[in-house]
């Protein structure tokens, strides 16, 4: 176990790596010439060259590349030319709403689409099984931030259950944060889950017809009994690499969901930002986000030895065979 | 104990399967035996309510008297583990690879007995020891792909017969194992069924295998039986020509001394192959691949009986002189 | 002389017949899915020769009048702008950002798929790795990396669901393009002589065809979405040109208001995607039914 962790470790850092780079690269050599980006078509040679120097734009590449992976560690990251705020501070301030949203999502869909797609499974042959099939189909053409758009003006407006207004950070109050939060998350939900599920209905159908299954049969369980005690542990395994492939839809539809509910997260200071032309500062959110995402991916990985015993003891069974 | 008549599987319009009589008496080992696609294992899933979904079953199915057909799913799943137990073909494929050992053999107690978890444990315990596996109480935590195909089958073993069934249905349960390890799984059945008066239904295309374990015969053919009786008799005196040939092609375990009698030995191999279902001739199912088929057998054969309640349906039956095949 | 005339509308006939046969034969689902992405490029490109309503014309004094008024089916948007000549111009904008992306994306993954596929299998692994590295970089991030350096825009939002799609194009197909090479008959084609490239864009391109088809019908529907989600952020489209994003985007502060603005664009979306999205599970299980159903986003 400890072996898996420590590798799955070792991927995230060269990954984070590689995907800094790959940020780097894309921010200073995609469209335009930073600074004149930054101060618009009218600055005049002496702004630019003042920024030049500011920003550091004249020393070498690498040297730049350096400076900035330090500022992540050391907190310096450099201050928005808009707005003039301290943008680690920011990022630090924004990372808990995003990260309550993203990982709230998760939380919900997960076992939401396990559910889901095995009750779909083992109805496969009547309506019920149908009907959450042309659901998840439809959930997956609907946009997260129509969701949203919908799922506030039913409640908030019509019903007047949940609140229209302002997130609250967790530990202020933490019923109120999450009153605040319920919606986003349920639109960010929506689309994840639709896919999930669909995903797991394939894989436990699979599963079912596999012969372990009429072995559990044959001990004395129904169809539905052995789905659940033996199909249920082995497509959650299946879940879970899937869902690791999902991460990057989940966390673009966290940017969006953030925009459409003004939750003061990494997404919302990102679109802002982008609108502002503010290269350097969204240099950085990206890199955040991309980090966000592989240590996601990390946490995974883990959750899948924790499943999967295979992985786990796959050392300890080559000793023994 | 368990009586079957009549009984008749179909897939669609193909009656896939029909068996008029087929006995098995209490603490009895009977095999069932024929090629692939022969219905055998359709016949054996049939009896514990595991065929197809879309495979209709009629007949009569009565184990210690009552009837097992047309019971509902909930019914046959207490039958199932607890009064008959059930082997699977490949032991790698039925056992659950995220669940560990000592969970998958209390199963069937945990469904059927109400035990409490000491006891269940000790359960446990005492069949890994009755199966001959080493070092039960580490197995317990093991998982099944930390075992060799052999231990594999033994798990699978000691989970059927968990709740002591009075019968064991074993559908191909050495095939998928290596020669050396089958020998020794096949004397643990027939320890196990002698010790407690345990009858087995013994599903097979293997002959030789069939031989060393049942008492009893049954030979199926394109899902009809073609030949039943005691196995001394079906084997050395076989009547149907196709026990014949299954013979000739399939002379038997190698013992070390019969060893020499195989080295340099022609195996017959039955000519033409097992037709499509829909595709078998009329009148006896295997005319067509015999070489002793006369105008008679495009009308189905009576059953005639020959000694010690060995049936056959042939119109040409063998002289029932002793085969030299059978050795 | 018979009159050859006379035999001419039967033969016809029969061949519609016959196709109207196989069509109505079709899996529902598909038939549905073909329906309404017919139904969409038609709309789309029917707004270049029609509309109900001048697309430029602003009307006031018209403005925020709900579905089934007088002359308005669907009602007016805040400027008093037909809410279905709105909904037509966000078809086409849809239809000339996802085709324009989906193919060059395709194109340029599939080729750079083949080419990793051809190299065999000692540079295939780390040339996958570079894929999968393009991959692993949320598409959102490029996107809005690329904004911020060329500014928000349409030829942007495309720009930016390419370079999206690209890796996963390539990623897509090196799988089967492998298989098929290592098919026999392709194999006896490098035996005669044939050059790699040869092989590849004459053996391995056809048989994948099928594939990249499926792919190209997800690959729609995905990037109809992306650019409704960054035209709604206001990153996408600028005005004045229409998008069904951008139309969500205006919709949402007049929600109380006007809700039937938001439903509109909305249902508009969840169609086409829809019928992008069936069109292409059907395609996949005419072409290729044992293909594993893998996620492919």
């Amino acid at each position: 176990m400890l072996r898996l962790i420590s590798r799955s470790f070792f991927s995230f850092v060269i990954a984070a790596f590689m995907g800094s780079l790959v940020v780097f690269a894309m921010t200073h050599f995609l469209g335009g010439d930073v600074v004149t980006v930054m101060l618009g078509k009218e600055a005049g040679p002496g702004d630019v060259t003042a920024m030049r120097e500011e920003l550091g734009l004249n020393l070498p590449l690498y040297e730049q590349y350096f400076n900035w992976l330090r500022g992540v560690v050391t907190g310096d990251l450099g201050t928005s030319y808009a707005l003039g705020y301290d943008i680690f501070d920011q990022i630090a301030i924004r990372f808990g709403p995003t990260f309550m949203l993203t990982f709230g999502a998760l939380l919900v869909s997960l076992p939401l689409s396990l559910a889901l797609g095995t009750y779909s499974a083992v109805n496969v042959k009547n309506w019920r099984g149908s009907f959450v099939d042309v659901s998840t189909q439809i959930g997956i053409a609907i946009p997260s931030f129509w969701a949203g758009l919908l799922l506030v003006l039913f409640f908030s407006v019509r019903l007047g259950i949940l609140p229209t207004g302002r997130y609250v950070p967790f530990f202020e109050d933490p019923v109120a944060s999450i009153r605040s939060v319920i919606l986003p998350i349920a639109a960010l939900s929506l689309g994840i889950t639709s896919v999930l599920t669909r995903y797991v209905r394939t894989a436990m159908i699979d599963v079912m017809s596999g012969d372990f299954i009429t072995a559990a049969m044959a001990k004395g369980r129904t169809l539905r009994g052995a789905a659940l005690t033996h199909g249920v542990r082995n497509a959650s395994i299946s879940l879970v690499t899937v869902a690791t492939l999902q991460l990057g839809q989940l966390v673009a539809g966290a940017v969006v969901i953030e925009n459409v509910f003004v939750i003061p997260g990494i997404g919302r200071l990102l679109v802002v930002s982008t609108l502002r032309r503010e290269v350097v500062v969204v240099q950085s959110l990206a890199l955040v986000i991309m980090l966000m995402i592989l240590g996601m991916n990390f946490l995974m990985d883990i959750a899948y030895g924790f499943l999967d015993p295979r992985i786990r003891d796959k050392q300890e069974a080559q000793r023994l065979a | 104990m368990l009586e079957i008549r009549d009984l008749s599987v179909s897939i669609g319009p193909h009656e896939i399967v029909h068996i008029d009589a087929l006995d098995l008496p209490t603490g009895r080992r009977v095999g069932l035996v024929g090629e692939s696609g022969s219905g055998k294992t359709m016949t054996a899933m049939s009896i514990v309510g595991l065929q197809p979904a879309d495979a209709k079953v009629t007949g009569s199915i009565t184990f210690e008297g009552s009837e097992l057909l047309g019971r509902s799913e909930t019914e046959m799943a207490k039958v199932r583990g607890g009064d008959i137990g059930l082997i699977l073909q490949d032991p790698a494929r039925a056992l659950d690879p995220m669940m560990r050992i000592g969970r998958q053999v209390s199963e069937a107690i945990r469904i059927h007995m109400n035990l409490s978890r000491k006891e269940v444990g000790e359960r446990v315990l005492s069949l890994l020891a009755q199966v001959q596996l080493p070092d039960p109480e580490q197995l317990l935590r093991r998982y099944p792909h930390q075992l060799s195909g052999g231990q594999q089958q033994r798990v699978l073993i000691a989970s059927a017969i968990a709740c002591d069934p009075k019968l064991l249905i074993a559908d191909e349960p050495t095939t998928a194992l290596d020669v050396t390890v089958q020998e020794g799984i096949l004397e643990l059945l027939v320890q196990l069924s002698d010790e407690r008066g345990m009858g087995i239904l013994f599903v097979s295309h293997d002959l030789g295998v069939v031989r060393f374990v049942c008492e009893e015969i049954a030979v199926l053919y394109g899902g009809r039986l073609v030949e039943v009786g005691p196995t001394t008799a079906v084997v050395r005196t076989s009547r149907h020509r196709y026990t014949e040939s299954l013979l000739a092609a399939n002379p038997g375990l190698a013992d070390s001394h019969e060893l020499e009698e195989y080295v340099g030995r022609r195996f017959d191999v039955i000519r033409g192959s097992v037709p499509a279902l829909g595709d078998f001739p009329t009148g006896c199912r295997f005319r067509d691949r015999c070489d002793f088929a006369s105008d008679a057998c495009s009308e189905p054969p009576p059953t005639m009986i020959g000694e010690h309640g060995h049936r056959f349906r042939c119109w040409n039956p063998a002289e029932g002189t002793v085969n030299a095949a059978a050795g | 002389m018979p009159d050859d005339s006379a035999i001419e509308p039967d033969a016809s006939r029969a061949a519609l017949k016959r196709v109207f046969r196989t069509v109505v034969r079709l899996p529902f689902p598909l038939f549905l899915g073909a329906f309404l992405v017919m139904s969409f490029v038609f709309i789309a490109l029917l707004s270049f020769f029609w509309t109900p309503y001048d697309p430029a014309a602003i009307n006031v004094p018209d403005r925020l009048l709900p579905p089934g008024s007088d002359r308005y089916i669907f009602g007016t948007d805040r400027l008093g702008r037909d809410v279905v000549t709105q909904l037509m111009l966000g078809a086409r904008n849809s239809l000339y950002v996802s085709v324009l992306s989906t193919t060059v994306a395709v194109t340029i993954g599939a080729l750079f798929g083949l080419f990793v596929a051809g190299t065999g299998p000692r540079w295939q692994g780390p040339l996958s790795r570079i894929a999968d590295v393009g991959l692993s970089l949320p598409g959102i991030l490029v996107a809005f990396v690329l904004a911020t350096k060329l500014g928000p825009g349409n030829t942007t939002a495309t720009l930016a669901i390419i370079v999206w799609f690209i890796p996963v194009a390539a990623r897509v197909t090196i799988g089967p393009a492998t298989q098929v090479l290592a098919l026999d008959y392709v194999e006896a084609a490098f035996a005669y002589g044939r050059s790699r490239r040869f092989v590849l864009m004459n053996h391995v391109l056809p048989n994948i065809g099928p594939l990249l088809i499926v792919l190209a019908s997800v690959m729609f529907a995905a990037a109809i979405l992306i650019e409704a989600a960054l035209s709604f952020l206001g990153v996408g489209v600028q005005p004045p040109t229409s998008s069904w994003g951008r139309f969500l985007n205006e919709a949402q502060p007049l929600l109380e208001a006007a809700p039937y603005l938001m439903f509109f664009p909305g249902i508009a979306i969840v169609l086409t995607v829809l019928g992008f999205n069936l069109l292409g599970d059907g395609l996949r299980t005419i072409l290729d039914p044992q293909q594993a159903r893998t996620g492919i986003f």
